[in-house]
Formats: C-alpha cells, structure tokens, sequence
C-alpha cells in the first residue's frame, strides 16, 4: 500500500528533483529563456500525452496519433490555403481527428481485434491519406493566418500560447476523469472490465469514446504543431505516437488500464523534456535522442515495478 | 503439519493447524468454505509456503518451497478448478512436464502410447488421447485430470472435490481408484462437502472452522448430523434457521420460458415469485449457472425469453439492471470487485446515474449512499476510501450485495453467494437474503452447498443434462434426497 | 482447410489476380522471384512473431534489434574485416537483447509490450547514433553469395528461409518447447503446478525470438549488402500482421506456421503489387494499411461467426 502512494507521489518528486538537479549544475537550464523554451517543447507531446491517458486507462492503446498530427495539420492546411478561415480549418481538423478515432474504436470493440493491431494499421493507412492530401499542394503548405500566427508567438500571462492549450486541456481532461461518471466508469473498466460489464457500463462505448477523444486531442496536437513551425510538411508526427506512450508510462500509468492520471502524464513529459533538453544543452547530438528516450522508459517501467513489488 | 499458520493480508487464513495422515489411510477435510482447506492443501502442493509451522513427511522434516519440490517428495494435488490447457491434446497435458523425449525432440508415438496406458489404468481408456483437451466433456476432463495425477506414481495424493463434476457412476470409478491406492499403501487426502461420501470412504477426518483446528478424528460410527455440527459449531436447522422464512407471496417477480442454448440447456422454464427464494443446484454443467446468467442477462440464449414486472427484458446485463435484476458472480475477484478501486466506488458504480448533479456527480449524495449502504449491511473497512482489496471474503461479499441495494432490485441472481466466506460472515447473510425476501423481492441462487439450499431456500429446483428434472419444496427433501437427486444420471 | 484459411487463399488469389490484370509484369517468373528474394527478412521474422504471439508475449522490436545488430556486424567488419567474427558479434548482440528481454518479462514481470517498445525505440536510435545515421556498406564474398540468384531466379537467401520454417515447424510441433510455448500462451500457472518453471520457458521462448531476428538480420544484411540504421522500419508491424491475418489468434495458446506463410504470402503479393504500380509514398502507405485493414476485418468477421456470443 505504502508502495503504491510512493510510486505515485514519486512522479512528482522525480520531476522536482531533476529540475533542481538540472538547474544547480547547468547555468542556463532555469533562465527564462529556455524555461519559457521547455514549455514550448513540452506543449505537442503533453497534449498527445493527454489523449494517451484517455486510451490507456481503458486498457487499450493508439499508435495511430502522431498520423493524426499529421492528418488534421493537413486538413488545416488545405482549408486555409483554399481560403477558409482559422475557424473551419480548425474545426474541420479536428473532426477529421474525431473521424479517425471512431474508426480506431469500432474496428477494435465491434470486431473484437487487439488495440496494436488496428492502430498500427490505422497509423499507416493515415499517414498515407495525410500524404496524399499534402501532395495536392506540392507536399508543403505554408500557413499564414493571423490567428495560427497569433498562437504561435503570443502568450497568456507569460505562458507560450501552446503551453497554455496543453494546460487547458490537461485541467479538462482532468476534471472530466475526477468528476464525471465517464471518468469513473472509465478506471473501472480499466481495472476489471468484465465486473463493470455486469454492472451496467458499456464497456465497448466508454472504450470507443476514449479513441475518438484520442483522436480529437491528437487534431489538437497538429494544429499545434503547424502553428509552431508555420507550415506542414510530410515529415512532421512522425514517431510522436512513441513519445506520447512514454511520456505516459514515465506518468506511472499502467499500460493494462485503470492506473493514470492526467497530471502525472504532464509530468511525465516534463520528464522527458527536460532530459532532453539537458543533453541538448550539454552537446550531446540530436541523434542520441531517441536512445536516450527508449531508456528512460524502461527505466520508468523497472522503478514502477520494483517500487510497487505487488503480484499483478 | 504441525502448527501450520498463513495469512493473507489482514485476514488470518491459518492459525496453528495440525494435520496429521498416516500411511495407506483415506483422510478427509472438512469445513465450510473459508475454513482454510484450501490454503493447507496449497501449502502442502507448494503454491504458497506457511507463515509458520512444519511439515513432516515419513517422519523427517521436510521444506516445500515450490510446486516442483511437492512433486517431488510424491505429494500430487488435483484442484477444483482444472489445470488442464484446453488448447493442448490429452496426451499433451497428462504428459506436461514429463514428456519422452530422444534429444531435443519428442518421442510422439510412445507419448501416446504412453498416455494411452495411464489413461486405462484409470479406466478411461476410450478417451482419445489426441483430442484437444478443450472438446471434451467437463467429466472427462476431471478423469483425464485424475489419470495424470495418478500416473505421477504419488506416495501422498490429495484430491479437492473431485466429484463436483463426476455422476454417481464415475464417482464411484473414482473411489474405486483410491480403494487401489489404499491398498497399495498411497495416502489420499480427501476434500469433499459432500458427508455421505466422506463418511463411505474416509477413514478419519480433520475438521477445520475459520482458519483453526476443530478436531481429528476416526470416521466410524459419525453421522453426517454429528459431522455437520462439528464443522459449523451447531446443528444444521440451527444454522440455518432465521427468523421466521418469509412466505412468499403469490406474485410474479419474474418468468422464464423455453430458455435454450446449445449444448447447455435443452428447454427450461421458471418462475419466481416475489418473496421467495429458489435455489438451483446440480452436477457442475447441469445448466444451472446458465440459467442464473441468462436471467440476468450476462449470457444470450439461443431461443426463449425472459420476462420481468410485465415487460420482457432485453439482452445485456445493462437492459437486466434497468428491469430491476441483478446479479452476484461466484468468482468476485475475476467478475465482481474492482480490487485496486475504493470501496465507496465498488458500491456506487451502477448507480452513478442517478448520483449526479447534471453531468458532474453529486460526491455528497454518493458518500451518504454508500455510508448508508455500509451500515445496513455492517461492512467493516478502514474507510470507505479504502480499496475494496484490504476487506475480508465476507466483507467484500457484502460490498457487491450493497452495490446492487442501492438500486433496490426486484430480483436479486446469485451463484454460489457464501463461497469463501466463513461461517459468521455466512449467518450474517443468510439472514440478510431473508430480510431482502421479506421486503419483498426474489432471489435466484444457484448453490452446490445442499445444507444451505435446505435451510435457506423456498422452492429448490434440481438440473440435470440442461434441463429442470426435479423441483422440491421446502420441508419435502432431507440431505440424503436431495444428494440423491442431484447425482441421479441422466435418464 | 478451414473457412478462414479458405477466405485468405481467395483473398490472395483476388490480389494477385487484380495486380496481374493491372501490370502485365506481375505474373512473370522474374517478379515472383524477385517477390521471394524480397520477403526473407518478413518471412523470418514472422516466424518469431508466430512464437511471441502463440505464448502471448508482444514483440514489436525486431526490426529495430535487426538494424542495430546489422550496425554492428558492419562495424566490426570494418574493424577486424573478418566477416565470421562480425556476423558472430551480431547475433551475440541480438541474443544478448532477447534474453534481456526474456528475463525482465519473465522474471519481473513488466509488459511486453512496454519493454519492446522501449527496445523499439532505443535500439534503433543506438543503430543510428553509432552510424551518424548513415548507411554502413558490408562488403564480403559470403555475404553476396547469399544474394545471388541461383535457382529459378531465386537466391540462396530463400533457401534459408526455408531451413527457419522447417526448424520452426519442428520446434513447434515436435519439442517440449512448442508444447510449453503454447501452455504459456494460455495459463502459465498449469505449468507451474506441474512443477516445472514458467518463467524459464519464457526465456527460453524469447531465445528462440532471439535466433530467428538474428537469421532475419543476416538476410537484411545480404539484401542490402549494408547496415541501414533506417531500413526496415515497419517490418515489425508486416510480421506481427502477417501472422494475426495468417489466421492464429492473438490471445494465445494455439497457432500454426502453415498460417502464417499464408500471411506472409498475402503481405508480400500486396507490397509487390502496389510498388509495382509505381504510386507515390502516398498511395502506397494508404492503400497498404487500407489492404491490412481489410484483411483484419475479414478476418474477424470469420472468427466471429464461429463463436458463442456474449452480449
């Protein structure tokens, strides 16, 4: 018992700690600058983060999101540069997003086929549809819009405009998971999904509404990301499904459901952002990266077991 | 064993037992369920090692520290629930673990021939040992099961319940098989809620209630009368006696018609009436755990309906639950708690809907319905925050029955509601189930304890072979008939 | 023939059937032993993924763990140009990976899915970190040998592929660690009780996964006659559906190789025929996840309509 109250203060502590630990042996690590530059960094895969909590508290997981990123940048795209406004583009990217997790949803609990499977096969099939949706406009779009420019530089109350979209969605996500009959039901089917059948809850639409909600959050994250580097090319998403679980798992969330919050995820990829940005700050090259990241997962992962040391 | 002791968490599963079994002796077990015999037998096969306490083996002192170790030292267990691989054939899985082998490879036609041979000895020659496991009847596969113990050659063989699924025939083929051991000097330890058979079998018995030793001693010249009393600490009608039984009113709760399903039921009917309380019973795979799903709507059946207050219900356990049914599994842990999750959330799930202030919930209406709930039903937790895991069998039992209090049904389905529960746990209930039927609603229980369905039940109905083949009222039927009944074979 | 392997050998023939229609090329001996020569890294792995996903163990690290140890064969070719010792390092290093993996999952119990993602990741990044994420030539007369059309067109390479699926077969059918293989896919506690150790068998299984990425590693190798820290991405995913398609089922506890040399077929005719259609990446990824998908459903539709329903 005590193990698991330690494991979840733990994220919280490990996040501190690391960030004290960062900033007394890296001059620049706490100035503004690049703290304002973390949050910016974080603001793309904490928001995919939260979409990923959704999935994996319902047992299941969605390796179709960095697709998405790319699918809904795309919508976006091509709706501004036929002349819609930011509004339709916005809206239109993320039903396209919403689309592809009902998608995900109902191939996984109406035919009954394992979460891997349908969404690496979903993740493959929408990258292609966003390719070739981008190769109608010469594979790059350069957006200009006021409103896509107004996000990408502008800030509230000191917080990059981006970080404020992961913060918003992070407190929703949240408060939907703490107060709302979805939320409970959802760890519930997390935790024993056959008991919260016999108890009435719709197991298979709680599960779906997850992927669509994943799919949504992941429209959210392209918008994001067109807004961050203003324009959208074939390359951008790619690999950001990864990034989103890990960020999970280093949250202490359980990739067997029920076991997860929200706020953990967004520490967990304060985590991951700060790792990286050390070894960025230290000259270590870019191409370490993902070594690095596939380690800290694992590592995650051992401390959580060892920590807890309960039979599953 | 000599002073053996366990426990699991909080709950003490094993205070200072003695067991003692001498050579070529049958001995029995007994004790109701969450006496303990379970978590000794265990010990003794190397699944979980005691707290403390030793065990002695021909005399000298020996450690079991794993499954592999019982093994062996001779001590071979058949469980309950089969070890069997459904997916594996039968030579497969008689042989597992022991498989002839030329090098890295499989000597299959002599692990045929092999598991052919075991399976004779045992008298069920006729099975076919390259059919997967998985197709055969519930039956056969308890024999299969038996013949792979046996073959093992075990000096020390326990046996739990081994005939809950076996007709009077095989039954006897069994205890024909444990006769041989006998008489070959091989110990059987012979767990069994059934007294006709203990006493017809057994030589001596050790008697276990709530985790502690009751007394050992020689079968001869014990009735089941005095058999129960020392199990339960008082004569059975006592027991099992309550306040006065409600009489059941003339109303319908609820009816079923034609229930079929293949392979399982073959056409059953039932009605319950408001007030009563109907319990079924049978061999394992007589239908009745069926019948009891389908009626609360965790199983569809192929043909037939169920109808209840008027309306005909829906599939699903949701369409059950809004048409005032519902139902309590006889495994919690896998089908009924939400081990990691607090009490308080065990207990409101169904009825989150009715717990909200739009589409946020009303924590203060939540927390006062739970606190009510726990206190109607005295369920003793630390908290009501603590997670359901930390409470004891009976407490957790009480848990799901306030779950579904709180959305005051009119039908009440359980199957084998009292299984790991210990006997003060068990009076509490019984007398809950009472209170529940004077307030009028139905209860459906499907029960293999024979004393608990004569004590508590209305009207028993009697499955064989996927169909009702005998109902009998209360006050009509003795222990002995009723057992009678059960093990009949099909006509 | 069941009905679903049935459906998937028409499946097959319509594909092939729509791509000879579409490319008067397809059908020639030449491209269907180009097709074979272009399978044997897919054709190997799946052979592992049929091991992992009959004991119910995740695997999506091969393709990953294959890149890293080609890296290091090419590495230490350059080194000691001895391609024996290289190809030695190689496969040390993927058995290394594997029984790693074995004994985290056996032993302490964390998700496969989670330690392979992990390896998934690291191990690729590792491939590219060590090579500036450029391409390492292998130059080496055994290696070129086994790229060389022999027979029918077909190189040396099929052979082998061959020789995997014979020994898995027998593996499977025919040792102890077939047999336990599958008990571990559908309740290890049986084996427990039996006393034997459940854990190492998992080992042991991850160990047979090991050896068949290594084979797989050797195969990418010769194709290519180089390390390529970014080929065979999405192998993985091809293997683990090729054998889910194939018709074993992803819960656990029974599959046969004869399955999946039928995904593997379906997989390799689609990627065939698409590429010969010379579509842009495009079209090519949508139109391949299109074809899986597809393949899933018609898959499942067929293993529902043989099961009792729960509601």
């Amino acid at each position: 018992m005590i193990g698991r109250r330690l494991a979840g203060a733990s994220v919280l502590l490990v996040t501190l700690l690391m960030f004290l630990v960062f900033a007394l042996t890296t001059d620049r690590f706490a100035s503004t600058g690049n703290v304002l530059n973390l949050a910016k960094q974080m603001s793309i895969i904490g928001v995919l983060g939260t979409g990923m909590t959704f999935v994996v508290l319902g047992g299941g997981i969605d390796l179709s999101v960095g697709s998405v990123v790319l699918f809904a940048g795309a919508i976006a795209g091509a709706l501004l540069t036929e002349g819609f406004g930011a509004a339709p583009a916005m809206l239109a990217a993320l039903a396209g997003g919403a689309l592809v997790g009902a998608a995900n949803g109902l191939l996984i609990e109406r035919l009954r086929i394992s979460p891997v499977i349908v969404t690496l096969g979903t993740m493959v099939a929408v990258r292609g549809l966003g390719l070739v949706l981008l190769q109608r406009y010469s594979s790059w779009i350069d957006v200009s819009d006021p409103v896509f420019d107004a996000l990408g530089v502008g800030s509230i109350a000191g917080v990059p405009a981006s970080a404020a979209v992961m913060l918003v969605l992070g407190l929703a996500g949240a408060l939907l998971l703490r107060f709302t009959r979805f939320g409970r039901e959802l760890y519930a089917i997390g935790t024993n999904a056959a008991a919260a059948r016999l108890c009435g809850v719709d197991v298979a639409g709680v599960r779906v509404a997850t992927y669509v909600l994943s799919g949504a959050i992941a429209a959210v994250a392209g918008l994001l990301s067109v807004v961050r580097t203003g324009v959208v090319s074939p390359s951008i998403g790619v690999g950001l499904e990864f990034s989103a679980i890990s960020v999970v798992v280093l949250g202490g969330a359980r990739l067997s459901g029920g076991v997860g919050r929200i706020e953990r995820t967004l520490l967990g990829t304060a985590i991951l952002v700060m790792v990286l940005n050390y070894l960025t700050i230290h000259g270590v090259p870019g191409t370490w990266q993902t070594t690095v990241t596939g380690g800290l997962i694992l590592a995650a992962v051992l401390t959580d077991r060892l920590l807890r040391r309960s039979p599953a | 064993m000599r002073g053996v002791s366990k426990r699991f968490g909080a709950v003490a599963a094993l205070s200072d037992v003695d067991l003692i079994v001498r050579r070529g002796e049958v001995h029995s077990i007994v004790g109701q369920n969450g006496a303990g015999k379970s978590t000794l037998m265990h010990i003794l096969a190397g699944v979980h090692q005691a707290d403390a306490g030793r065990v002695l083996l021909g005399g000298r002192e020996v450690r079991i520290g794993g499954t592999a170790q019982a093994l062996a030292l001779g001590i071979v267990t058949v469980y309950q629930e089969l070890s069997l691989l459904p997916n594996l054939t039968v030579a497969e899985n008689v042989l597992l673990g022991r498989e002839p082998t030329r090098g890295p490879l499989l000597r299959r036609s002599t692990m045929q021939a092999r598991a052919r041979a075991i399976l004779e000895s045992v008298g069920v020659g006729e099975i076919p040992v390259d059919a997967e496991v998985g197709t055969l009847p519930l039956a056969q596969r308890q024999l299969v099961e038996i013949a792979r113990a046996l073959s093992s050659d075990p000096g020390l063989l326990v046996l739990d319940e081994p005939t809950a699924a076996l007709g009077r025939e095989d039954a006897e083929r069994l205890f024909g098989i444990v006769a041989l051991l006998k008489a070959r000097g091989v110990s059987t330890i012979f767990i069994s809620h059934r007294f006709a058979e203990v006493l017809q079998h057994c030589d001596r018995a050790t008697i276990l209630r709530n985790g502690r030793l009751v007394e050992t001693l020689d079968l001869a010249g014990v009735s089941e009368a005095d058999l129960t009393v020392r199990m339960i600490g008082e004569s059975a009608e006592a027991f099992y006696a309550t306040a006065e039984h409600a009489t059941p009113r003339r109303d319908v709760a609820l009816q079923a018609h034609g229930l079929r399903l293949a392979g399982r039921l073959r056409g059953v009917d039932l009605t319950l009436h408001r007030g009563e309380i109907v319990g079924l019973t049978g061999l394992l795979g007589a239908g009745q755990n069926e019948v009891a799903r389908i009626v609360a709507g965790d199983l569809a059946a192929d043909a037939g309906d169920v109808v209840c207050g008027g309306r005909r219900v829906g599939v699903g356990p949701r369409a059950a639950i809004e048409a005032g049914i519902c139902l309590l599994t006889e495994d919690r842990r896998a089908e009924g708690l939400f081990l990691d999750l607090p009490v308080a959330d065990n207990i409101a799930l169904p009825s989150l809907r009715r717990l909200r202030w739009g589409p946020v919930l009303d924590l203060a209406a939540q927390r006062r319905a739970v606190a009510g709930v726990m206190r109607r039903l005295d369920i003793r937790a630390a908290s009501a925050g603590a997670p359901v895991r930390s409470l004891s069998g009976g407490n957790q039992q009480k848990a799901i029955l306030g779950r579904w209090l709180l959305r005051d049904p009119a039908v009440l389905v359980m199957i084998e509601p009292t299984r790991g529960v210990d006997v003060g746990a068990k009076a509490e209930l019984y007398r809950t189930f009472e209170a529940l039927a004077r307030e009028g609603r139905a209860i459906l229980m499907v029960s293999s304890d024979v004393p608990e369905l004569l004590g508590v039940a209305d009207r028993i109905l009697v499955f064989a072979a996927g169909e009702v083949r005998e109902s009998v009222a209360r006050g009509e039927a003795d222990e002995d008939a009723l057992n009678l009944a059960i093990q009949k074979p099909a006509a | 023939m069941t009905r679903s392997q049935a459906a998937l050998a028409v499946a097959i023939l319509l594909l092939a059937g729509m791509f000879a229609a579409l490319d008067p090329d397809f059908a020639t001996l030449a491209n269907l032993s180009t097709l074979a020569n272009q399978t044997t890294v897919l054709a190997v792995l799946a052979v592992g993924s049929t091991f992992a996903i009959i004991s119910r163990n995740i695997d999506i690290a091969p393709a990953s763990v294959m890149t890293l140890a080609a890296v290091v064969v090419a590495m230490l070719l350059h080194a000691t140009g001895s391609i024996a010792a290289a190809l030695v390092a190689g496969a040390a290093v993927t058995l290394a990976i594997y029984l790693l993996h074995g004994l985290l999952i056996a032993r302490l119990g964390l998700d496969p899915l989670i330690v392979t993602l992990a390896a998934w990741i690291w191990a690729r990044g590792l491939a590219v970190s060590l090579t500036d994420a450029t391409t390492l030539p292998i130059r080496s007369a055994f290696v070129q040998a086994l790229d060389a059309p022999a027979v029918f067109g077909l190189t040396p390479a099929v052979g082998v592929v061959v020789a995997v699926y014979v020994a898995g077969w027998v593996v499977l059918n025919r040792t102890r660690l077939g047999i336990y293989t599958r008990a571990l896919g559908e309740d290890e506690r049986a084996l427990a009780a039996r006393g034997l150790s459940p854990a190492a068998w998992k080992v042991a299984v991850f160990a047979a996964m090991g050896v068949t990425t290594s084979i797989a590693a050797l195969l990418m190798i010769a194709r290519l006659a180089a390390a390529a820290p970014t080929a065979g991405f999405g192998l993985e995913l091809d293997a683990i559906v090729a054998v889910i398609i194939g018709g074993t089922s992803f819960k656990g506890g029974s599959g046969r190789l004869g399955n999946t040399v039928a995904g593997v077929v379906f997989i390799a005719v689609l990627d065939n025929g698409l590429s010969a259609l010379q579509l842009g990446d495009a079209e090519f990824e949508l139109l391949k996840g299109a074809g899986i998908l597809a393949a899933l459903l018609l898959d499942a539709a067929n293993r529902r309509r043989g099961q009792k329903s729960r509601v």
